[in-house]
């Protein structure tokens, strides 16, 4: 009996070693080819999917992979003050707007058109409308971009975004279980009330929060602020306002220091557990759907890449930056990512159009990979002419680019 | 930091009153702070909330790109020392 138990454990940890080692072949493989790897995790679950695996339709992964999402909103929070929300939703609303309006129809429409439920194309519109925070904010890093006169802007639009989706998943997750758009409007109600709350608690009264957490040992940090978040999330999840959004209120009501060494100690478990969400909603797609969406998931990312260029050029133009600017805001917005993924998975785990995830998946992997290579385009393109060059530039102690 | 640059511009070492410095939060990466030197270039620092820095020029070609450039610790100390020099501020 022992020796059955034990072969079993020895096959689940060998099972399980060999997949996050593929994950970690990937997550090299993406930093060589200075890629997203969300990308590569969906395509090794793709891959691993045709496998059949045992350990991973269990309920370690999918609890793994639940817990991923509720991190990875709870160190997006984690990133922003209430006073940088309060400051972009001042300065950038109508940008904000402008995003919505163009990239959330243009996924519905699809959705409709592909004879969907109106349910799922409402998926589809998010999937289309929220670009991925984590690529872009690497992105600007890594091209160098910070300093840029349009990056504002551009991160306004990431802000506003994950800001929208503290209505839209509460929305989505009512709707999903069947209570129609009365109790949905209620949970939008709660989440609203929640948000306005956290948002004024911080803004008056600074880091209360933060002293309950805060502690000189690390491991008192990490589990005060991991068992927090997971009661804060499954709060919110038992009154539909769906547990991401309450770890992303928690990320916001923390910060300062204490904000700063919990995203340090949390983000190895968000990077692990996240990996596995990734490959988890991957896992569960047939790779022949995976064909058949094809060529819609490449119209739609070349018409919704359109869209995105659009929005930052508003955006860009709007803070008074020049054509070049607004190009580059544009291109960067392009990749779609994590949390076009996250609100895909809503739809498999409610069991709502097959085509759904695969749609999804294609559509992330094509502007996953494309966007990094996109953005760095206004880059490559040749300088103007100093004469042409705006008043700005004029000064005879010219900085050429190499 | 925040506390040494004001809004005054009055770090700027020999030009009294010229080229504010203007600070400008970027949620999720830090702080921006930059001014206009009297060619009309823009010059500054962006300090990330994890402490790092990169130093910024703005690009003649293009006024809203900057070259950036990390500076660590001791780079901020030898980048203070070059400046001081001949400004009489210099320790040598």
């Amino acid at each position: 009996m022992l020796a059955a138990v034990g072969s079993e454990t020895a096959r689940a940890y060998l099972e399980l070693g060999a997949v996050i080692l593929a994950l970690g072949l990937g997550a090299r493989l993406s930093s060589r080819l200075e890629l997203s790897p969300i990308g590569l995790y969906l395509l090794i679950g793709l891959v691993l999917g045709s496998l059949d695996i045992p350990q991973l339709s269990g309920d370690f992964v999918e609890f793994a992979a639940s817990l991923g999402v509720i991190l990875l909103l709870f160190l997006l929070g984690l990133e922003y003050t209430a006073q940088e929300l309060a400051e972009n939703l001042r300065r950038f609303l109508p940008v904000g707007i402008a995003d919505a309006a163009l990239n959330f129809p243009p996924g519905v429409a699809f959705g409709l058109l592909l004879g969907w439920e109106p349910l799922a194309a409402v998926l589809l519109g998010g999937v289309t409308w929220v670009s991925s925070s984590g690529i872009v904010a690497k992105a600007l890093g890594d091209l160098g971009r910070l300093g840029n006169r349009e990056t504002p802007a551009v991160l306004a639009v990431l802000v506003l975004e994950d800001l929208a989706m503290t209505l839209y998943l509460p929305l989505i997750a009512s709707l999903l279980v069947g209570g129609g758009l009365l109790a949905a409007l209620g949970s939008v109600a709660a989440a609203l009330s929640a948000a306005a709350v956290v948002l004024v608690l911080a803004l008056r009264y600074g880091s209360v929060v933060g002293r309950l957490v805060e502690h000189r040992s690390e491991e008192a940090v990490l589990l005060t602020a991991l068992g927090l978040v997971l009661i804060v999330a499954g709060i919110a999840e038992k009154l539909q306002v769906s547990a991401g959004v309450g770890a992303f209120l928690v990320g916001i009501a923390l910060s300062g220091e204490v904000a700063h060494r919990t995203r340090a100690l949390l983000a190895p478990i968000r990077d692990f557990n996240a990996a596995l969400f990734f490959l988890f909603f991957a896992l569960q797609i047939d790779t022949r759907a995976l064909l058949d969406v094809a060529a819609p998931a490449l119209v739609l990312a070349v018409a919704t890449a359109g869209t995105k260029i659009a929005t930052g050029w508003l955006g860009a133009a709007r803070a008074g930056v020049g054509r070049r600017g607004r190009a580059r805001a544009g291109l960067t917005l392009v990749p779609r990512g994590e949390f076009s993924i996250v609100i895909a998975g809503l739809g498999v785990g409610a069991g709502l159009e097959p085509q759904l995830a695969p749609l999804a998946a294609a559509y992330v992997l094509v502007l996953a990979l494309a966007g990094p290579v996109l953005m760095r385009f206004p880059d490559a393109l040749p300088a103007l002419p100093a004469r042409f060059a705006p008043d700005g530039a004029r000064g005879p102690s010219t900085l050429r680019r190499p | 930091m925040a506390g040494l640059v004001g809004r005054s511009g009055g770090n700027c070492l020999s030009v009294p009153d010229f080229g504010e410095i203007e600070e400008t939060p970027l949620p999720g990466v830090g702080v921006r702070y930059d001014f206009t030197t009297e060619q009309g270039n823009r010059l500054g620092i962006v300090v990330h909330d994890s402490g790092e820095r990169e130093l910024l020029i703005c690009d003649a070609a293009d006024p809203d790109a900057a070259r950036t450039l990390p500076l660590a610790q001791r780079d901020l100390v030898r980048l203070r020392e070059v400046l001081a020099i001949g400004t009489g501020d210099s320790d040598r």
